[in-house]
């Protein structure tokens, strides 16, 4: 289902539907996904319609920059380096697009959303949160609800490191899809035993795998190629 | 005496420059003033023009708090230049000022202490920056949310809509509390339920329901405990951490959804009840009297919604 296509399609999967239809006047765009309905009209000649995985920062409303994925804790040993696959809640948008203008016209997502604080009260940061399983070999998840994010956790230091959450900041943060899977690639670089860098890798995680619409981009500066960071501050257990 | 073209349009000329080279006020001549006049429109047209810019450039960029910001400051620094060039115009001497500035100071600080303590009082608000605009904050008896803040007053509209304007002086040396600086925040509820009712199944199903809420944070978690065994209830404290942006909208909602769910596992909030006893003998048959009456309860109904209410159509009256 994700994919581009013209103003008149209709797709479904179980309890979701979307569907452009034109009648004499407007294209007219309908969202039906549990009892929730989105309906909008659209005035325009031509034009492509995307839908594909975007940041899910989103929803109910874009309340953080920040995605927080918690797992198990994993105890890092000293000055290594260690792959592990985690899963991210799935949020879709639907893009209208003309020439090189694209809007969004709609979010929604079949995952429940729920947000945390990560640092004190006075000057954390709200974050979106997610609790995932931590696989070492790439899970495959139904690309509707999870998608697969590849963290490599470099450990800096010279002692052993407890590592529960990963924070990042939506800002760079690259979403690959296919058929059967959404994908994100990340880093986290312990700097010490509770600071740690994060940032995202503009690769997918295999061949043939198409790249989303990004909600939240950043201005590159020519010829500086530097990732996004965001520094956890607050601790990475 | 013959005066040609010529000579009567140099007199004409001369008699021009006479007039705006010659001092009306003090040494200020009309020229001067012209000048004044032409410093001044070009400044109010480059202070819009540098606000416009500003808004445009950092419009997407910037917190809108962040650019009003600097386009006040940016404005007034506008105005200090303007105001600085403008001077030599004037003839004002400004030597003559220091001079005599202790005196004109003192005086001054006498006239016009209030604004210049409103003055002051919205600079320190500037740069200190205890409030932003868009915050919502508390003075003393009042709540709203801060529209502008500038050089001599903060402008803040109540919840109800009301304009209130704060003298920056009064507002600087009240307590003000910010309910949004933080980026969370803790509100609670009491929960009573009857004295046969499992606590702990109140506590999990409330749990349960809290959980479900996007905008209750999981980390800080919420407590739930059994705070009081009160004369008419047990009552169970809910504290529940959220966003500060969020927290009001989540209060409202959640507490009549948490009355309906404890209802649906027939979990009762008890009304209050009193016993009475009479130490006198009441002059009734109590004979036929075998045990109080039992007290009533009323068991948890789902609300029917109200469907087709008719109301008047457009262009129709009322019946009343």
């Amino acid at each position: 289902m994700y994919g581009r296509y013209g103003y008149q399609f209709c797709v479904e999967k179980g309890d979701l539907k979307v569907c452009f239809s034109k009648d004499e006047d407007f294209i007219r765009y309908y969202r039906g996904l549990g009892d929730k309905t989105v309906e909008r009209i659209v005035a325009s000649d031509s034009g492509t319609v995307y839908i594909n995985p975007v940041e899910p920062l989103n929803l109910p409303d874009e309340v953080t920059r920040y995605l927080e994925i918690r797992f198990e804790p994993i105890l890092i040993e000293p000055e290594t380096v260690r792959k592990i696959y985690l899963t991210f809640p799935i949020e879709i948008g639907v893009f209208l697009g003309k020439s090189d203008a694209i809007q969004l016209i709609d979010v929604f997502s079949r995952m429940p959303q729920k947000y945390s604080l990560y640092g004190p009260t006075d000057t954390g940061v709200i974050t979106r949160y997610y609790w995932s399983a931590v696989y070492l070999h790439r899970p495959l998840p139904d690309p509707w609800y999870e998608g697969v994010l590849e963290l490599t956790i470099h450990n800096t230091t010279k002692g052993w490191v407890e590592v529960s959450r990963a924070v990042f900041e939506n800002y760079g943060m690259k979403i690959y899809f296919d058929e059967e899977l959404v994908s994100m690639k990340g880093n986290m670089q312990i700097i010490k035993q509770t600071i740690a860098e994060t940032s995202f890798v503009d690769k997918p995680l295999r061949e043939g795998m198409q790249k989303s619409l990004e909600l939240y981009y950043s201005r590159k500066i020519p010829g500086v190629e530097r990732a996004v960071y965001y520094t956890m501050e607050e601790g990475v257990s | 005496m013959i005066v040609t073209g010529s000579e009567a349009a140099t007199q004409s000329d001369e008699t021009i420059l006479n007039f705006l080279t010659n001092p009306i006020l003090g040494e200020t001549t009309p020229l001067d003033l012209v000048w004044v006049i032409i410093i001044i429109i070009i400044a109010m047209t480059l202070i819009r023009v540098v606000r416009m810019q500003l808004k445009r450039t950092f419009g997407d960029r910037v917190p809108k708090s962040d650019l009003d910001f600097m386009s006040t400051v940016v404005t007034y620094l506008l105005y200090l230049a303007t105001f600085l060039i403008i001077l030599p115009y004037l003839h004002f001497d400004l030597s003559g000022l220091f001079v005599a500035g202790g005196i004109i100071a003192l005086a001054l600080a006498f006239a016009t202490q209030n604004i210049v303590a409103n003055l002051v009082s919205g600079l320190f608000l500037m740069f200190e920056r205890p409030i932003k605009i868009g915050d919502n904050i508390s003075i003393n008896t009042l709540t709203g949310t801060v529209q502008n803040i500038q050089i001599m007053s903060t402008i803040v509209r109540t919840f109800d809509g009301i304009y209130i304007r704060i003298p920056n002086s009064k507002l600087f040396t009240s307590d003000i509390t910010n309910l949004v600086i933080h980026p969370a925040r803790r509100f609670e509820y009491i929960i009573g339920i009857r004295y046969k009712d499992d606590a702990g199944k109140a506590i999990s199903i409330i749990r349960d329901m809290i959980d479900k809420q996007p905008y209750a944070l999981k980390s800080p978690g919420p407590s739930v405990y059994v705070d009081m065994l009160d004369s008419s209830s047990v009552n169970i404290v809910v504290k529940i951490w959220a966003p500060s942006l969020y927290w009001w909208g989540l209060r409202t909602e959640l507490l009549w959804k948490l009355k309906v769910e404890l209802e649906k596992n027939d979990i009762q909030i008890p009304f209050p009840q009193q016993e009475v006893w009479f130490n006198n003998i009441l002059k009734a048959d109590m004979k036929s009297v075998k045990e109080p009456p039992p007290i009533r309860e009323i068991p948890y109904q789902e609300i029917e919604k109200k469907e087709n209410i008719h109301g008047p159509k457009p262009g129709e009256t009322h019946g009343w």
